[in-house]
């Protein structure tokens, strides 16, 4: 298995815009999500949703980017601007997405005077989609204007699905360890925070129906996150990251015993470890994703920023992640620095 | 450790299979036509590289996978609308079956997809007659078919039990998804992959974005044309079973192809337009060229979109790349531009070129454009000595991937 050395990290979750600020305020007892923030959910079945505090900052590329691509953006600019990057050829992007999602909101025009079967679909609302929509809509858009911005021409790539974070740390580390690169940002965002994922969630049942936070405790809460981690290949000083992939053919959430397997022998010596966050059975106190609810592809770079915040020089912990259609996937920190 | 490919299997505009796809590419035959499986009649665009299947069922798939059909009944509704979906278990079975069905308890499978498919019809039962948001019709509802569903749909069929990695990047993904596949067996994480790439955007949100956007020609794709005008759009699948060379030796079964190295590069420049100077690109196809061992290949099949942009750009990073120029077609004016898919079927064309050593031609190439010259360029299909053969592809915000096969040994 590759190993990483983790260089530094940035985030943007419910619970604050540092992992520090994470962890003093589940601490003092706090737990993301009341009423959604950023539209009307009152009459949908899942009306709790957990946000980022305030707005991305200004960004030319706001048109092209969604907002929590934008706060991606934002903590990937700031810890980078903390680290000496190497020559473009050596310096590689990877993204990890939730989802390719077609928004709701960009096409709703495209639907609203459609008949019943779609006959005639085009004069009846496709030709009022944006020009821009297919380019707007692209799965790797922040990668692209990354890459861009920093000057980063090695390998990379971008990751899709609910563990698309593990994916991509993993892809990275990889690609350190033969040489194809000598530093590599790993950025994972995610917002469940949407119409669409909304009403299929509920309808499934996998999130929270409760009224209020204290009655959530069965279901998760659905929450948008952003991290961005710097990484080289293992070095003194450095905290050193490892990540294992699974999946076991459920259309759902995986079995437990799936995740279980996974983390067996991986889990020597470890002293911390981050939980799932589903929800399932009940709210676990002082877990990362608990906390500031189910994040999708985001998870494992929010715990591993979890795991280097809480964890003393010397310590090690595991960041464990479930996702449906049956995917695993954990995450090992052992603590330098 | 070497990678080895076993299996192959593709679906296209020319046919379900291999064999109709690469006896179409000989024969010089193109696979757009009319589009059937819904109504673009009042679309710009009305013509595609379409599977001829209007309306995917469990009883065609169950024709086409030789499964019962109960195979397919627990599939959603949304699984059948998803063309994708049932064009990636067609190819993955005909690659798994290829290589003799070998056990994929631990195998990995590395897969570029595109968008979600989103179930308009659903989407628009949700409005009132005001077209407003009326929840209450929002019962059981999926309105979207998510990017994991094909890798899910894969997994199941193939008894996959090992983790899965999905490639997003734009028309790049497909050529990703096969580095990332071959990396992971060189790298010793795995030793069998079933990878590739399955998309269509051949639907009214697709055809419809794409139509905005002005992207696809309005007659045909003539990939270095002077007269080019844009691409053709295509779906299908393109799905690779690749192992370590030792594991196929073992299992005794007949090796296609070996993956003999691969490039991944970034242009930084424009998330629209590829670099101009070919810079990034040509370092793809570099860094292939290095990890393989070789000076040059023998044949390249070119990413070649027949769009103003892409085609000059391309012709500048391979005559930049080679002192020696490779045999250089596209497939794109027969069997359309796959998206996701791409660089995976195109792949697959150079697999299928080693094997039976014979070059595609680049269908509907007449007039050569200056600022494509390529010395190699194919117009017609021909016999010819290939040993190695190269694929590229350049995606939608700058990412370039080149992988090169080489003949089994």
């Amino acid at each position: 298995m590759s190993a990483a050395g983790l260089v530094d990290m940035a985030l943007r979750a419910p619970l604050g815009r540092s992992a520090a600020e994470i962890q003093r305020r589940i601490a003092a007892g706090e737990r993301a999500g009341g009423a959604n923030p950023l539209f009307d959910a009152s009459t949908y079945l899942t009306r709790l949703a957990a946000a980022i505090a305030g707005e991305p900052e200004p960004n030319k590329n706001a048109r092209i980017l969604s907002r929590v691509a934008l706060f991606a953006w934002d903590c990937t600019l700031e810890v980078c601007t903390r680290v000496e990057l190497p020559a473009a050829d050596r310096l590689g992007i990877y993204t990890a997405v939730g989802g390719l999602r077609a928004h709701w909101n960009a096409f709703m025009p495209a639907l609203q005077h459609q008949e019943d079967d779609l006959q005639h679909a085009w004069n009846n609302g496709f030709r009022f989609l944006h020009p821009f929509w297919m380019l707007q809509h692209l799965s790797n858009n922040l990668q692209a204007l990354l890459a861009m911005h920093l000057n980063a021409q090695g390998e990379g790539g971008t990751f899709g699905g609910a563990t698309a974070g593990a994916q991509a740390l993993a892809a990275a580390s990889r690609a350190l360890a033969v040489g194809a690169i000598d530093t590599a940002v790993v950025v994972a965002y995610d917002s469940l925070v949407e119409p669409e994922a909304l009403v299929e969630m509920a309808a499934r049942g996998a999130s929270t129906h409760a009224a209020t936070v204290a009655e959530a405790v069965s279901g998760y809460i659905p929450a948008e996150a952003a991290a961005a981690a710097v990484l080289r290949r293992p070095g003194p000083g450095l905290s050193r990251i490892e990540v294992w992939e699974s999946a076991d053919g459920e259309r759902g959430h995986p079995k437990p015993g799936t995740l279980i397997e996974l983390a067996q022998g991986r889990n020597g010596g470890v002293t911390l470890i981050e939980g799932t966050g589903l929800g399932e059975p009940c709210y676990q106190p002082g877990n990362t994703l608990d906390a500031n609810g189910h994040v999708g592809a985001a998870s494992t770079l929010l715990q591993l920023a979890a795991l280097q915040e809480r964890l003393a020089n010397g310590q090690s912990g595991l960041a464990l992640s479930a996702a449906a259609p049956g995917l695993v996937a954990v995450a090992r920190l052992d603590k330098q620095g | 450790m070497r990678v080895v490919i076993t299996g192959i299997g593709v679906v296209s505009s020319l046919g379900i299979g291999q064999h109709p796809f690469w006896d179409g590419l000989m024969q010089g035959q193109g696979g757009g036509r009319p589009i059937q499986n819904f109504d673009a009649s009042a679309f710009p665009i009305g013509r595609a590289a379409e599977v001829d299947v209007a309306r995917i069922t469990p009883s065609w798939l169950a024709a086409h996978t030789t499964l019962p059909p109960a195979t397919f009944s627990p599939w959603d509704v949304g699984d059948l609308l998803d063309r994708k979906v049932s064009f990636g278990i067609l190819a993955a079975l005909e690659a798994w079956r290829q290589a003799g069905q070998p056990d994929l308890e631990s195998a990995w499978l590395s897969l570029g997809v595109g968008l979600e498919y989103a179930r308009l019809a659903q989407f628009e039962a949700l409005l009132d007659p005001a077209g407003n948001i009326d929840w209450r019709r929002a019962a059981p509802q999926q309105l979207r078919v998510p990017a994991d569903r094909c890798g899910l749909r894969i997994a199941e069929l193939l008894s996959i039990g090992g983790p899965q990695a999905l490639h997003c990047s734009a028309c790049a993904s497909g050529g990703i998804a096969m580095a990332h596949g071959a990396s992971l067996i060189s790298r010793g994480r795995a030793r069998i992959v079933i990878c590739g790439g399955t998309d269509s955007m051949i639907n009214p949100l697709g055809l419809g974005g794409m139509s905005r956007l002005g992207a696809p020609s309005p007659t045909v794709c003539r990939p270095f044309d002077r007269r080019r005008d844009g691409l053709l759009m295509g779906e299908g699948a393109a799905i690779f079973v690749l192992e370590s060379a030792e594991h196929a030796q073992a299992r005794g079964v007949e090796i296609i192809a070996e993956i003999l190295g691969s490039g991944v590069t970034q242009d930084a420049y424009k998330a629209t337009a590829p670099r101009p100077d070919a810079q990034c690109s040509s370092q793809a196809m570099k860094h292939a060229l290095t990890r393989a061992g070789l000076a040059g290949v023998d044949y390249l099949n070119a990413h070649g979109t027949g769009t103003r942009l892409n085609d000059p750009v391309e012709a500048l990073a391979i005559n930049s790349t080679f002192s020696h120029p490779p045999l250089v077609s596209s497939i794109k004016g027969a069997v359309g531009h796959l998206m996701a898919a791409s660089g995976a079927i195109e792949l697959a064309a150079c697999a299928l070129a080693l094997k039976h050593q014979q070059a595609p031609g680049t269908l509907f190439l007449e007039q050569v454009d200056a600022e494509c010259a390529l010395p190699g360029l194919l117009k017609t299909p021909q016999d010819a000595k290939i040993r190695t053969a190269m694929s590229t592809s350049f995606g939608f915000g700058g990412q370039n991937a080149a992988v090169i096969l080489g003949r089994s040994t």
